[in-house]
């Protein structure tokens, strides 16, 4: 038995509302409502699945501390990503951020047409999609991520990681190199698409 | 026109997005805890921790009324305690007596009957009527029947005489009716009144006490009439007891309220994490006024032990650094030499408790240079209300106690508490054992 009863949020917005008022309950419904998709976005950005952990924890608590500075609600989705993408962002800054310097920048040769890699992708499962992008550097893995999947122009991420906007278009192509030739040997070793 | 380039880059963007859209990814369920319990959620709406502030809340009822129903029952019975030692050391003194005059008129109080106490009852309905409860030995009880009339009752300073009597006022107009308890090893002797005048030291430990016992006759009342609402002091024995810790508030039911003004000192263990380096970890070495901890209790004491609810919040801080790539060449006096830099983080967290506790009070009452000075001992149950965590905690504190008024003392003085169980601070998981000093002043108000 209950002896305290959860109270309903019939909508959004008051979801935020009882978040921003430290309610417990609403907080655990949020938690409930953003945990499966965000920590997905953490599995992207992060090299093992314990990053992952670590970002996803490390980004949702940041969301309960700042979800009182909300102001529009309805874009509460998009601010929710913004934090657990800046938190693994940071994340990797704190240890791993000179690494792009001493990384091997191997360039692909480019043998497959972009209608093949967009057919090879969607014929790979997802887990090995995201193998081959967990294994890219930490640099690489997150402009991937930023540039590819979350649609951030280079001059977003060039600000979002401190660096010139010329910086972010190189280390952009750099990385999208590794990820083809990464893409071409599974593809070449699977599906025996030739090179 | 579109280079090859931004072919690609379409593709990939096109396919990636398709495959990662919808992607989610199960939770470790200890995520949900450490996140939730790290943020500051409003404690008081939590399930959980309603929970367990009700259950603190009723135990603490429980015991009160407990306690305050078992002192009322200990108050409706008076009580002549007769105490004279058989050593001859003990020939020599006076016995003590004490008289406890807590007696209702319109009752007949429960006689504290033990496996060697004779009960004599008079029901005052009825004073034909005997009632003679025997659990012991019958020979003190005819000792006392057969005194034969109303006749002062000579206590034999040879044995160590223990007498109990309760006894029931007389209410206008009826016979002073008794419900006497005499303690089976006690030798009473009946006298002859004129024995007393030869032996003048025997008269100080005569005590009149008037018997109405209709079964073995009708005695005359008029000679003495006791009255159980007098109280006899007589000259206190000097022994090793009074050289004791007082149990001057032995079995008094009373309220205890403390406050308590901490500083906290922290054993910190820093784990080892994944992919993180810590460096330079700090606490404040400084005390100020805004990081000093409190803790409020209240609750009952009976006897020499105290029942304690407490609420109180701790003020963690500590410095620490991520060690990062960077370097620094830092000179000193003749030589260089290479410092890590690390990014610098800052906790201050305020810890709130909620607990129930136990503690041992002790007061020093002999005429040394301690007389007045306390001393308490407890064990701590305390539940932390953002991380949720239980932590136990064993404290001690001394000092003087100040009597305000006849029921009521202060007590002040150091304290010291220490945790037994360490904590694990949610961001950093580093573990935390604190360990408390600080200055106590409490109140006690007994009954």
């Amino acid at each position: 038995m209950k002896l305290f009863r959860s109270k309903k949020y019939e909508s959004l917005n008051e979801l935020v509302i009882g978040c921003q008022k430290l309610e417990a309950s609403a907080q655990t419904e949020f938690y409930k409502k953003y945990k499966t998709k965000l920590m997905g976005v953490c599995i992207r950005y992060a090299k093992t699945q314990a990053e992952g952990e670590d970002i996803f924890q490390e980004a949702f608590i940041k969301v309960f501390k700042k979800i009182t500075e909300v102001r529009e609600i309805e874009s509460i989705d998009r601010w929710v990503k913004s934090i657990v993408i800046n938190t693994a962002i940071n994340y990797y800054n704190r240890t791993t951020r000179q690494q792009l310097l001493h990384v091997n920048l191997d360039n692909a040769d480019q043998n497959f047409y972009s209608e093949e890699y967009e057919s090879l992708i969607d014929k790979l499962d997802i887990e090995v999609v995201l193998n081959i992008i967990s294994q890219l550097p930490d640099g690489y893995r997150m402009i991937v991520n930023l540039h590819l999947i979350d649609g951030f122009t280079h001059a977003e991420i060039a600000e979002m990681l401190s660096i010139a906007d010329g910086t972010a278009r190189s280390q952009y192509h750099r990385a999208r190199n590794i990820l083809m030739k990464k893409l071409q040997e599974i593809g070449i070793s699977r599906y025996e698409i030739p090179g | 026109m579109k280079s090859p380039d931004n072919n690609i880059d379409r593709a990939l963007k096109a396919a990636l997005k398709r495959k990662f859209d919808d992607f989610e990814a199960e939770v470790e369920r200890s995520s949900e805890d450490i996140i939730l319990t790290s943020s500051n959620r409003s404690y008081w709406q939590s399930a959980g921790s309603k929970s367990v502030v009700f259950a603190g809340l009723v135990t603490v009822l429980f015991f009160s009324s407990l306690l305050y129903f078992s002192i009322f029952t200990e108050k409706e019975t008076a009580s002549v305690n007769i105490n004279t030692e058989s050593n001859s050391q003990s020939r020599r003194k006076s016995p003590k007596v004490t008289h406890d005059s807590g007696v209702s008129q319109n009752k007949v109080p429960d006689a504290p009957i033990g496996n060697k106490l004779i009960g004599l009852n008079n029901q005052i309905n009825n004073p034909k009527t005997l009632k003679i409860n025997t659990k012991g030995p019958k020979r003190a009880a005819s000792a006392g029947m057969s005194s034969g009339g109303s006749k002062p009752i000579e206590i034999d300073e040879t044995y160590e005489n223990n007498i109990n009597i309760s006894a029931v006022l007389p209410q206008s107009g009826q016979k002073q009716i008794g419900d006497y308890v005499i303690e089976p090893e006690v030798s009473i002797n009946s006298l002859n009144p004129g024995k007393q005048d030869d032996n003048p030291d025997l008269k100080d430990r005569v005590i009149p006490i008037t018997f109405d016992l209709d079964i073995i006759g009708k005695r005359p009342f008029e000679q003495y009439s006791f009255d159980p609402r007098l109280s006899i002091e007589l000259p206190a024995t000097a022994g090793e007891e009074e050289n004791k810790i007082s149990d001057r508030t032995k079995k008094k039911f009373g309220f205890v309220f403390n406050t308590v003004a901490l500083n906290t000192i922290q054993i910190l263990t820093v784990k080892a994490s994944p992919g993180v380096v810590y460096q330079n970890v700090s606490v404040p070495s400084e005390i100020y006024p805004d990081q000093l901890s409190y803790k409020f209790s209240g609750g009952i004491t009976q006897g020499a032990f105290q029942l304690l609810f407490s609420y109180g919040q701790l003020n963690q801080s500590f410095r620490y650094e991520i060690k990062s790539d960077k370097f620094e060449l830092q000179k000193t006096d003749e030589e260089y030499y290479l410092v890590t830099k690390g990014i610098q983080h800052q906790q201050n967290n305020k810890l709130k408790f909620v607990g129930l506790g136990l503690k041992r009070h002790g007061v020093i009452t002999n005429s040394s240079i301690f007389q007045n000075y306390f001393g308490d001992v407890g064990l701590e149950f305390s539940r932390e209300l953002s991380t949720k965590t239980n932590v136990l905690w064993g404290n001690v504190a001394i000092g003087k106690e100040i009597l305000i008024s006849k029921n009521s003392k202060l007590n002040i003085g150091p304290y010291v508490e220490y945790s037994f169980t360490k904590m694990i601070n949610p961001d950093t998981k580093f573990q935390v054992q604190p360990y408390q000093i600080g200055l106590s002043l409490g109140f006690r108000f007994l009954n």
